[in-house]
This record gives C-alpha cells, structure tokens and sequence, in this order.
C-alpha cells in the first residue's frame, strides 16, 4: 500500500469511527429529551386526571345538595300550609272566645 | 431578502431526499467506469487501483439502489459510500500536495465540485440517520 492510500486510508477510518460516535452522542441526546418530554406529559395527565377526579366529586356534591334543597322547599310549604291552618284556626278560637263573654 | 434565504434553509431541511438519491443512484451507476472499461484497458493504462476504486462505488451503488425501500440498510450503503468518497477525496488531495505534476491540473474545480458533491452525500446520510433514530425511539 503506498503512502497516499494509507493516508486516505487512516483518514477514512478515523472519520467513520468519530461520526458514528458523534451519531451516537445524538442519539443520547434524543432520548434524553425524550425521556423529559415523557415526564412531563405524565405530570400533566396526573393533573388532569385529579382534575377530573375534582370536577367528578363537586358535581356529586352538587347533586346531593339539590336533592337536600327539594327536601327542604318540600318541607317548607308543608310547615307553611300548617301554619296557615293553624292561624286560621287560631282566629276562630279568639272569634269564639269574645262571643262567649 | 431574509424569506428568500429561508426559503433555501426550509428546502434542506424539510425536503425529501428519496427521489434525488434514487435519481442520483441510477445517474451514479451508469456514469461508473466500470459499465464503460475493462479491467484488461484499466491494467494497460495503470489504473488498476482506480478501477477496484470504481467496482467498489458501484456495488455499494446497486446495493444504495435495491435496498432504497429499507431506510435503515439504506443508510449503512449510504455509510460506505461515503467512506468511499472520503477515502478517495483524501487520497486526492494527498497527491495534490505530494505530486507537484498532479497539482498542475485542474484542481480547483475538481475539489469545488468534489466538495459540493461530499455536501451533498453528507446531508442525505444525516437525513437518514436522524429518521432512523427517531423511527427507533417511537418503537
């Protein structure tokens, strides 16, 4: 082999072993920012995920409450209903009360 | 001025490069001295060493041309060729500087376009490679 093709030789070999190294060191890096990436999208499903678990609970809450207020307004225009009844029967008590002095 | 200049920048890194390399292939394959001389015609004229040279690039040629569809086989002929061209481009300039006839030559453009060819195969093998990489990083 004569000199210039050892040269080119060497040269050829060098090249090749350092490019498939620097090709290695950016695959590294390519799964680096990968692996960040990954992370940080589990983080935001986590959040969204409590989200949701939040937003699941309140409307749950909600619809108890409503169901409590029904109750209530229910219960009110009975009281309501007797408390009429009752006034009603109240004034005839008095009515028959002066009548009878 | 600056959209224009983009637009050059927006070419090279978004493009293909599958049609210019399977066109560039076949340009490659037929422009071999191989198809065009004998090994009897290379020994006379002592370029033996060249025309191995040339039956080298024009097998790691056809196999650029039949494994074209697999990216990944692909790019280790892509790989070679390279090699090949840095090999051959660095036994030039050797001469260039050793060989005080040999420089006498045209040189210059012969090392422009050498230069802008080696770009050329360059950005075609780091295209490949980084696709590569990033079909084996989704799985």
């Amino acid at each position: 082999m004569d000199k210039p093709t050892a040269t080119a030789a060497i040269v050829a070999a060098v090249t090749g072993v350092f490019s498939a190294g620097a090709f290695k060191f950016y695959e590294f890096m390519l799964k680096q920012k990968r692996e960040v990436k990954k992370e940080e999208k589990a983080e935001q499903a986590l959040y969204r995920d409590d989200l949701i678990k939040r937003v699941e609970r309140l409307e749950q809450e909600r619809d108890e409450h409503l169901e409590q207020i029904i109750d209530l307004m229910s219960e009110v225009a009975g009281l309501k209903v007797e408390v009429d009844y009752v006034k009603r029967e109240n004034e005839i008590l008095k009515l028959k009360i002066d009548s009878m002095r | 001025m600056r959209g224009f200049f983009k637009a050059y920048k927006d070419i090279l890194v978004y493009h293909d490069y599958g049609p210019l390399l399977l066109f560039w292939n076949i340009a490659d394959l037929a422009n071999n001295r191989v198809l065009w001389m004998s090994y009897g015609e290379a020994l006379d004229g002592g370029n033996e060493w060249a025309y191995l040279q040339y039956c080298l690039y024009f097998v790691v040629a056809l196999g650029m041309l039949f494994s074209l569809p697999n990216i990944r086989s692909c790019s280790r002929f892509v790989g070679v060729y390279l090699l090949l061209y840095i090999f051959s481009t660095t036994r030039f300039l050797v001469n260039v500087f050793n060989d005080p006839e040999f420089a006498a030559g045209d040189v210059g453009r012969s090392l422009v376009v050498t230069g802008v060819y080696f770009t050329l195969w360059v950005w075609i093998y780091v295209k490949m490679r980084v696709e590569v990489m990033h079909k084996d990083l989704r799985g």
